[in-house]
């Protein structure tokens, strides 16, 4: 019970019941990928604290936390949406110097306090909200895997994508990338176990993208967050390129679908590049069920098949001009 | 490419003939977005017929995205939600056909600045993911026009600076009747038409003109008569048609400025819908019907069709 006198109890002191997550991932709109060094100095969303970066196997750039305030509803399934209030954690992440994702997320606290505390009790934790009704976390968990949008919602898409904006202004970013593309949101939720195993079960949701639900130990989320950025960046890639392939089989110019899509995304593909070693048994379970790596492996073939095939035309179409 | 679909009055045939121009794009290969921005009336649910859609989404629709109270528009893809089960196969060699419907009981609003950055954000978004994309405006000087012509000025379109890149065009619908072309020059030209406004936001009035075409919707023909028409009649028509060209020419809407007409379609005067290729072999539509939304398609995807008329 906190006193008078002393400073609020931190919501900190509370472990988190739930963490939920959504990766946003799409093209960066422009039109060549950007180096390292520019990516490093793009994703340094906070004055005075760098971006983090490696170079191999995939170049990659990894911004900051940033941290947003919020005052929302959590969707549940059977209970009451309980009100809460405090601060989502989000960043940016950049691959191959063209990927880009917005990676928000948040711990769920509940049962610490039944009302509005002061905004300056919620600053003190970042990266947490705190419930001021009851709630079932379990509920909590499907409520937000299975409740896409709605107003007045938590919305760590949204936040993502506000984060992804941030690199529109850019002076590096000509927003002119060549491709078309659908951006992708992968969502996760922990329910929270201290002392157990990971359990982990990955879906497709109603549109399509992989949803992954877990029970976890807290001292687990950093890597559940980077195992659900590589899921959503590979399922991002296959489904990108399969739409180039898609859109060349109709369009006039094929060779403008494919090209740009093969040099883009051709090399990025490296699922288990960064992968966390706790984690790397759900990948491989997902590789032997959904096979996406194959997957993968063939449209690549495809496409290099399709594009030699164009070229070959085009340079036959050239010498029989030559040759009349 | 966006393209802007606006009327003077009201029952043009302006949204019915955007559904079926965004569904013939979509059968050229096109993936097609179509934006409901009659805030007040949003109907293009309707006519590709998705059921709980008739008068715009419950949630999160258009106006709730520009108004800021939703981060993401609703989207419906049109093929998977239609119950016209014919509407529902994806021809191959098709495109998308997505909707990003309005919001039931949405209205007009005033025009600020964050209603224009939504805009702009979401013109944006959904041209990096569509070929195509058709926003139906509210007739007259609506507040959805105004916004849209803010997003597209040039002042704000900095970073596409290869103009030729920036596909944008401007389709002003109306029916072919003297009254009707009197009041689509107003509100092209007029004092407080879009031309004048376009300039205000920063287009220099030849650009923005390239932009601009017309569409003549539900024009009539002899048979409109019935069945077996007089001399007299079909004179009349001749002369009366003569008579519209000669306005439409002095109120600067003539040929050059011409992207298509629509025949009078039977069909569309009992039901506001899509006009398939199957309802032309069911003898149902006029064949013209079929092939003037076709045409139109075609011209607007064609960058010289559709610069050198
Ligand atoms: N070519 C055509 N032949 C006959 N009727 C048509 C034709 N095109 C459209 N119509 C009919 O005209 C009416 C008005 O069309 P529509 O709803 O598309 O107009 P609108 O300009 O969008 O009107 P509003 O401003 O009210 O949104 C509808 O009943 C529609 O079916
Ligand atoms: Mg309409």
């Amino acid at each position: 019970m906190a006193r008078s006198d002393a400073p609020l109890d931190s919501p900190a002191k509370h472990p988190p019941a739930v963490v939920l997550g959504v990766v946003t991932t799409d093209l960066l709109n422009t039109s060549e990928p950007l180096p390292l060094e520019a990516a490093q100095q793009a994703l340094k969303l906070l004055p005075g604290v760098a971006a983090d970066s490696h170079r191999h196997p995939v170049e990659q750039a990894v911004s900051p936390d940033l941290f947003y305030g919020v005052d929302c509803r959590l969707a549940t399934i059977r209970g009451a949406q309980p009100r809460a209030i405090g601060t989502v954690r989000a960043r940016a992440v950049l691959t191959a110097g063209h990927v880009l994702q917005g990676s928000a997320r948040v711990d769920v606290v509940l049962d610490a306090s039944t009302r509005r505390m002061p905004w300056s009790y919620y600053a003190a934790c970042t990266g947490t909200v705190e419930a001021i009704n009851k709630a079932d976390p379990a509920d909590l968990v499907s409520g937000f895997l299975k409740t896409p949008n709605g107003s007045g919602l938590l919305d760590l898409g949204g936040i993502g994508t506000q984060v992804m904006a941030l690199l529109d202004d850019i002076p590096q970013v000509d927003g002119r990338a060549d491709m078309r593309t659908v951006a992708s949101r992968l969502r996760w939720a922990v329910l929270v176990r201290e002392g157990v195993d990971l359990d982990a079960e990955v879906v497709a949701g109603s549109d399509g993208a992989f949803q992954v639900r877990m029970t976890a130990p807290s001292e687990l989320v950093p890597r559940i967050v980077a195992f659900c950025e590589i899921l959503a960046l590979h399922q991002w890639l296959l489904a990108a390129l399969k739409n180039a392939f898609d859109r060349a089989g109709r369009s006039p110019k094929p060779m403008d679908e494919l090209d740009p899509a093969l040099s883009y995304l051709g090399h990025v593909w490296n699922p288990t590049a960064h992968l966390p070693t706790e984690i790397a048994w759900l990948w491989e379970a997902l590789e032997h069920d959904a096979q996406l790596t194959w997957e993968w492996e063939s449209t690549v073939t495809r496409v290099r098949d399709k594009l030699s095939l164009l070229t070959r035309k085009a340079i036959e179409g050239t010498l029989h001009k030559e040759f009349l | 490419m966006l393209i802007f679909a606006s009327s003077d009055k009201g029952g043009t045939g302006r949204s019915v003939t955007s559904c079926n121009l965004a569904y013939r794009l979509s059968l050229l290969g096109r993936d097609v977005a179509y934006l409901d921005f009659d805030f007040g009336s949003p109907t293009a649910g309707a006519i590709f017929e998705i059921p709980k859609m008739e008068r715009g989404t419950p949630d999160g629709g258009l106006h709730s995205y520009i108004l800021g109270e939703a981060t993401e528009p609703a989207r419906v893809d049109v093929r998977k939600m239609t119950e016209r089960t014919s509407l529902q196969e994806r021809p191959p060699g098709s495109g998308k056909l997505t909707l990003f419907p309005g919001d039931f009981g949405g209205a007009e609003f005033h025009l600020t600045d964050n209603h224009i950055k939504a805009a702009m954000k979401l013109f944006h978004d959904v041209e990096r993911e569509f070929d195509v994309c058709i926003v139906d405006l509210s007739a007259g000087r609506s507040s959805a026009l105004d916004i849209s012509l803010n997003a597209i000025s040039p002042r704000v379109r900095k970073k596409k600076q290869d103009k030729d890149k920036d596909r944008i065009r401007w389709l002003l619908f109306h029916r072919w009747t003297t009254q009707h072309v009197i009041a689509a020059g107003g509100l092209l030209f007029g004092d407080k038409g879009i031309v004048p406004y376009a300039m205000e936001v920063g287009f220099k009035r030849a650009d923005f003109m390239r932009l601009v075409r017309t569409v003549r919707t539900a024009v009539p023909d002899t048979s409109a008569f019935g069945e077996k028409t007089t001399a007299e009649q079909t004179l009349w028509v001749t002369r009366s048609d003569d008579h519209l060209k000669a306005l439409a020419k002095g109120r600067s809407l003539g040929q050059d400025l011409l992207a298509g007409t629509t025949p009078l379609e039977p069909m569309l005067l009992w039901r506001e819908q899509v006009i398939m290729d199957l309802d032309v072999n069911r003898r149902l539509a006029k064949p013209a019907t079929a092939q003037a939304f076709d045409k139109l398609a075609t011209k607007v995807d064609d960058d010289e069709a559709w610069e050198g008329i």
